[in-house]
């Protein structure tokens, strides 16, 4: 027989024997790794909840401890468990355990990627106001993920001096990246509302402004669902850009009051069909009914979703349901679709009648 | 005739040793893929999404037909997926046993005038039904027309931006919709569909609708169609779906961009494989449209559906699976080597038509005409033996490294499960491959003559998974 075939036959052989006792060792051993992790797990989660019923430090502490991950997690579950009094007491344990400069420490970019994350993962939850100045330098990792927990961490401190940079830095990246560094600047609350707005304004000045991060921004601003971000959201409104007015009118519903009804009974009549449903919402969220009648023609827009939202915002305003139930009647087969559905959402269909005839 | 019989038999051995050779390349991609999949599913944080306003809202849609035995259960798993907005839409394609009462007591619905929006055209809508519970539920009850119509008619019913179809005889993981919607959030101009990781329930323990522990189920049919699962979604799909040629997101878990599959004409009406034939499609209207575009896999995003226990219930699935193939190879030749359909033209699609679908035909071939060559002295039987057994030695390594590239999920540590795994690495080839083999050439003898619903015997989740 050709001795290549018989050498690939013991190499395929050898190879099929190996992999079954590589499988059979990492299987056994994963096993004793899990229960291990189980115990270490239980055994800090009892240790810190301890610590934290008796009020007393460790006075001399391992430092196998503050060198485990698996502590960072059973720290960080109590972290945000706890509040006041018990939460700076868990702060207090990680400052004397240093945890949080061991994270920083791994965090660096010299370690590889997995174990930067891991890091920075931790170090959200555990983050103090000290560690502010090793967050900002990872919102620069190259690592989309550690940018995204660095900015996380910064808002959990509260750090608002570096919205302006993180807004910078999501211009740059991709649009997921962005949204979840809005969200986290959205998890800042009411601290992030004043540099937000600076940022905007900052950014319509330029000649060429990030449109999408904008167009982001103002929907955070929305929100966080704070007062003192409406007149920037009519601006964004009232621009020529399609994206900022689909925003602003997002943002509307959460952060608008009386001032906003005249410039969305504008938006909804825009050219945008994106605009004119998310307008309509917003109007239909300040239950003011002055532009009830304007609301009601819009049951007869074009675009599936104005019509639907048209009809949804009617179900919240005094005296809708009387327009949808009209609707039902009317002649208008698109109208009464829409008013049909969102009257059944809202249970205001009592009775139970077929479908309008069509033709 | 003796040289016809050499040719045949090296041709046939060459072929499978081929087969072998590719899947092991295409296991070996995957664990690189799997290797990032992990880091990011472990500290990506991405349960974040959950609170997440930005997050788009989702609609599960659900065709049911006959499937009164794991309805009310499959229902409940998916009301309870950790997501911040989703709602789920049933369709029941005029279902002859009791799903529909079943649904309307356990989710206590009441029949609502709810119009349906025709995007895609289907068979008429008898009835719409909303639930009184506080469960964001939609079942639409309508005349059969297959389980492609049923989808269609809930993605015509379904009101979001995005549509998860699955079957109505799933456990969904708590967190695979979020994981699979982490893909289109990264991407959301681009990722137009992900496909889930479906993992046999047989042997699983469940408690309140979630799967709590697997486990390696008893029957050997039962094993195989494990491993085979493994292979299919651990060792191969994430390599597809890197370099984005992925033929087929399997329609127990396929979310998609609603405009991608109401642009795509939505799922084919009377269709055995109508999941291939959907992603298929995409792929054409977007490579045809010259739109940038992915279809992605999520290996985090696991589900739970219940295989065959049956030799009886797996040859049926086998030959209905075999059927949706052959109708899509005949709808998609022009896709085979085609450089304009990218690495799906070039790669993905012709490994599934020249290594799916032919490969029973090749096989057989081999089981008669290798012994024949060999008893009339063509071949060295020797010669030939060594040959097979090098290439059953290859599919083998394909197989322990897919289990050892499922060890990420830490499923089967048991020795005993572990055992049972490692023998049917090699018990399959003795008889259960072979079985499946005949099948699929059945399959193609008869060609496309059942309905598209596939007559699937259900035992349910109570009877198939141990209760936890």
């Amino acid at each position: 027989m050709d001795a290549t075939i018989v050498s690939i036959l013991a190499v395929t052989a050898g190879l099929t024997a190996s992999l079954v006792v590589v499988l059979a060792v990492v299987k056994l051993f994963h096993r004793e790794i899990e229960r291990y992790r189980g115990v270490r797990t239980a055994y800090y989660t009892s240790a810190v909840g301890e610590m934290l019923s008796r009020g007393v430090l460790p006075s001399r502490p391992r430092q196998g401890w503050a060198e485990d991950p698996l502590f960072h997690d059973a720290v960080a579950d109590y972290r945000l468990m706890v509040t006041g009094e018990d939460r700076r007491f868990v702060d207090s344990l990680v400052d004397k355990l240093g945890i949080g400069d061991i994270l920083v420490t791994r965090a660096r970019r010299r370690f590889p990627r997995s174990t930067r994350l891991r890091a920075v993962s931790s170090l959200v939850d555990l983050a103090t106001p000290a560690h502010t100045a090793a967050l900002q330098t990872m919102i620069d990792d190259p690592n989309p993920h550690v940018r995204v927990h660095a900015v996380r961490g910064l808002a959990r401190v509260g750090d608002t001096g570096a919205v302006s940079h993180i807004l910078d830095i999501a211009t740059r990246v991709k649009p997921w990246e962005a949204a979840r560094t809005a969200d986290a600047l959205v998890e800042m609350g009411a601290d992030a509302v004043e540099p937000v707005i600076n940022w905007v304004e900052h950014e319509r000045s330029k000649a060429f402004p990030s449109v999408d991060v904008v167009a982001l921004s103002g929907r955070l601003l929305g929100l966080i669902g704070d007062e003192r971000a409406e007149p920037v959201l009519i601006a964004l409104l009232g621009s020529d850009r399609p994206d900022w007015r689909v925003a602003a009118a997002s943002a509307l519903e959460h952060a608008g009051t009386d001032m906003s009804v005249e410039p969305l009974r504008v938006a909804i009549h825009d050219d945008d069909w994106r605009v004119r449903a998310r307008a309509v919402v917003a109007l239909g969220a300040m239950a003011d009914d002055v532009a009830i009648e304007e609301i009601a023609q819009l049951l007869t827009d074009r675009q599936w979703w104005v019509r639907q939202n048209a009809a949804g915002a009617l179900t919240q305003l005094p005296g809708g349901t009387d327009r949808l139930k009209a609707a039902l009647e009317g002649s208008d087969h698109f109208a009464a679709d829409a008013a049909l559905n969102q009257l059944t959402i809202s249970g205001a269909l009592s009775e139970r009648r077929p479908l309008p005839s069509r033709t | 005739m003796h040289t016809f019989l050499a040719v045949s038999s090296l041709v046939v051995l060459v072929y499978y040793l081929a087969y072998q050779v590719t899947m092991l390349v295409f296991t070996v991609g995957s664990a690189a893929v799997l290797g990032k999949e992990r880091m990011i599913a472990r500290y990506g944080r991405i349960e974040d999404m959950l609170t997440s306003d930005l997050a788009p809202p989702v609609s599960i849609v659900v065709a049911a037909y006959n499937e009164s035995a794991g309805i009310v259960e499959a229902i409940t798993s998916m009301s309870m997926v950790s997501y911040p907005r989703f709602e789920i839409v049933v369709a029941n394609d005029g279902s002859t046993d009791d799903t529909l009462d079943r649904l309307i007591d356990a989710f206590d619905m009441f029949p609502v005038p709810y119009p349906v929006r025709t995007n895609i055209d289907t068979a008429p809508v008898r009835q719409v039904y909303k639930s009184r519970k506080p469960i964001a539920l939609t079942v639409v009850d309508k005349e059969n027309g297959g389980k492609g119509d049923a989808l269609n008619v809930a993605i015509n019913t379904a009101r979001y931006p995005y549509v998860m179809a699955t079957d109505a005889d799933v456990i969904i993981d708590g967190k695979a919709l979020v994981h699979a919607m982490r893909l289109v959030a990264e991407d959301r101009d681009r990722v137009v569909a992900v496909g889930g990781n479906i993992r046999p329930l047989n042997g699983a323990t469940v408690t309140h609708g979630h799967v709590v522990e697997a486990g390696v189920p008893k029957s050997l049919i039962e094993r195989y169609q494990l491993l085979e699962y493994v292979r299919a979604f651990v060792a191969t799909r994430p390599f597809w779906s890197a370099i984005n040629a992925l033929p087929l997101v399997s329609g127990a878990f396929s979310l998609y961009k609603r405009d991608a599959v109401v642009d795509a004409g939505g799922f084919a009406s009377g269709h055995m494989g109508e999941d291939i034939d959907l992603t298929m499609r995409i792929h054409r209207h977007y490579r045809n449209a010259k739109i940038p575009y992915k279809i992605m896999y999520s290996p985090s995003a696991i589900v739970w559906t219940e295989v065959p226990t049956t030799r009886a219930v797996l040859r049926r699935q086998r030959i209905r699976w075999h059927r949706g193939l052959m109708t899509a190879v005949r709808d998609f030749r022009s896709s085979i080597f085609n450089p304009r359909h990218g690495a799906v033209g070039m790669l993905s699609w012709p490994t599934m038509v020249f290594f799916e679908f032919v490969a029973p035909v090749v096989e057989l071939l081999g089981y008669v005409l290798i012994p024949i060559a060999m008893l009339v002295g063509a071949v060295d039987p020797m010669q030939v033996l060594v040959l097979f057994v090098i290439a059953l030695f290859v599919g083998t390594i394909t197989s322990l490294f897919a289990l050892l590239l499922d060890e990420r999920y830490g499923y089967f540590n048991d020795p005993r499960e572990t055992l049972q795994l490692l023998t049917i690495c090699f018990v399959e080839n003795l008889g259960l491959r072979q079985m499946t083999v005949w099948w699929r050439v059945r399959a193609m003898h008869r060609g496309r003559q059942d309905k598209a619903w596939g007559n699937m015997e259900r035992r349910g989740v109570r009877t198939i998974a141990k209760a936890g």
